[in-house]
């Protein structure tokens, strides 16, 4: 079976761009626009790893972090934190929360980022 | 507990020192002492007025007179100052809108042209291949110059985010030359490294040393007129370790020697050969090798070439 990857992120065209090469590489790509509805998808299809923007409508990707962890069913499910904000505050708050990778947008080509969550996944 | 630390905890003052403003800048401290000033004043003017008249009515005139000078003096003062925080407000707003709504599309225009180009979706034809390249390019200028507009605001707001770690310089000497490859081969320009065995680490950021070697080996490359080769070379010097890269490029004319680490500069001759550039880049490095704790200079001469030193202290 192939491999499930949640990917929330509010941007519609990075959900597209990134979400379609992954599926190209033969990953199953679900997709939440917003914190809250990513966390409950979270909980629903328990995926191999989350993909997870911090700036989000609702409840920010902090919030999802936290609550992931939190929950002990769902505590296990890798997440890769995928945003634009790169204060080391920022990093530190994410990894801390027991992100497992924290990954700039703007500084990562697209083969990057595949080849993150490939060696994460594995 | 300092005066500042407990100014530092009261909610009126709290947003300057959020905005990184010092407590003598800040409009609602700038206020306070108005106000007790105005007091002084008023009371001074009272005791001055009634020793050299018995009128109570002089006297009532001109405490009421000098307490309005004083009070709109200061007023404007403040409100001078109360510009300055709006502008530095500006910039942190800056930031947040330059990091998330700008680099937010150009990194989905990125991975969309590397998807495109990538043949997953259909081969495209060497053509189109050239295009996609164009477009993969501008759109990594854009990026860079965002990233570089973002940093120059950090440092001018004073907070420039350093995480300190031992950090062998050889090393990522070794690693920007091995990314720049690629670049300086293209420039017909062939990178020769040197280092002392054993380098002790520095203390510093490691991705921003990244980008002072970058930003150093980048212009020495891109200011190479035709053949030529670049020499980095890391030492030893005393407390410090001493990092030079040397160019055979177009150099630094001695009248603009002086304003080559100012922002947005870009020398004449520069101008000339290379019109792509923003010039933030040198600005960038001096603010990070200061931030280091470091040093940083250069000689050149026209036509000649340049020489870029720079030292970190060795972490103890």
């Amino acid at each position: 079976m192939n491999k499930l990857i949640l990917f929330v992120e509010d941007e519609p065209t990075l959900q597209k761009t990134l979400g379609r090469a992954l599926e190209h590489e033969g990953y199953e790509v679900q997709s939440a626009l917003d914190g809250q509805s990513g966390l409950a998808l979270i909980k629903r299809i328990k995926p191999n790893i989350v993909l997870l923007d911090l700036i989000l409508p609702k409840m920010d990707g902090f919030g999802v972090l936290k609550a992931i962890k939190e929950d002990p069913e769902i505590k296990d499910i890798p997440v890769i934190v995928l945003t634009n904000l790169e204060s080391p505050q920022d990093v530190e708050k994410a990894l801390s929360l027991g992100a497992t990778t924290y990954l700039v947008k703007a500084n990562y080509e697209l083969d990057e980022v595949i080849k993150k969550v490939k060696e994460v996944i594995k | 507990m300092s005066f500042s630390s407990v100014c530092k905890k009261m909610p009126l003052f709290r947003e300057c020192f959020e905005f990184n403003i010092p407590l003598w800048q800040c409009p609602s401290f700038l206020f306070l002492v108005l106000g007790l000033l105005n007091i002084a004043a008023m009371i001074s003017t009272y005791f001055i007025s009634n020793y050299f008249t018995d009128q109570p009515e002089i006297t009532a005139l001109m405490t009421i007179l000098v307490s309005l000078i004083v009070f709109i003096i200061g007023s404007t003062i403040v409100r001078g100052f109360d510009k300055l925080i709006e502008a530095n407000k500006m910039k942190t707003e800056f930031i947040r809108v330059a990091s998330h709504q700008l680099r937010t599309p150009l990194s989905a225009l990125r991975w969309a042209l590397d998807f495109m180009a990538g043949g997953s979706i259909g081969q495209p034809t060497e053509e189109q291949k050239e295009y996609l390249q164009i477009m993969k390019d501008s759109d990594a200028r854009m990026i860079k110059l965002v990233n570089d507009l973002l940093d120059v605001t950090k440092i001018e707001m004073g907070n420039l985010p350093l995480v300190l770690k031992p950090v062998n310089l050889a090393v990522i000497a070794q690693d920007i030359i091995r990314e720049l490859s690629p670049m300086a081969k293209a420039a017909n320009v062939s990178i020769v490294f040197e280092a002392d065995e054993d380098l002790p680490m520095v203390l510093s950021d490691p991705d921003k040393m990244r980008m002072v070697f970058t930003n150093l080996m980048d212009n020495a490359i891109k200011y190479t007129k035709g053949k030529g080769q670049v020499n980095v070379a890391a030492q030893k010097k005393g407390d410090y370790i001493q990092v030079s890269v040397r160019d055979e490029g177009v150099g630094i004319p001695k009248n603009q020697q002086k304003f080559i680490f100012q922002k947005f500069f870009r020398s004449d001759n520069v101008m000339k050969h290379q019109t792509v550039g923003t010039g933030l880049g040198l600005f960038i490095v001096k603010a990070i090798v200061d931030a280091n704790n470091g040093s940083i200079w250069f000689e050149s001469q026209e036509d000649k070439g340049a020489t870029f030193y720079f030292k970190i202290p060795i972490a103890k």
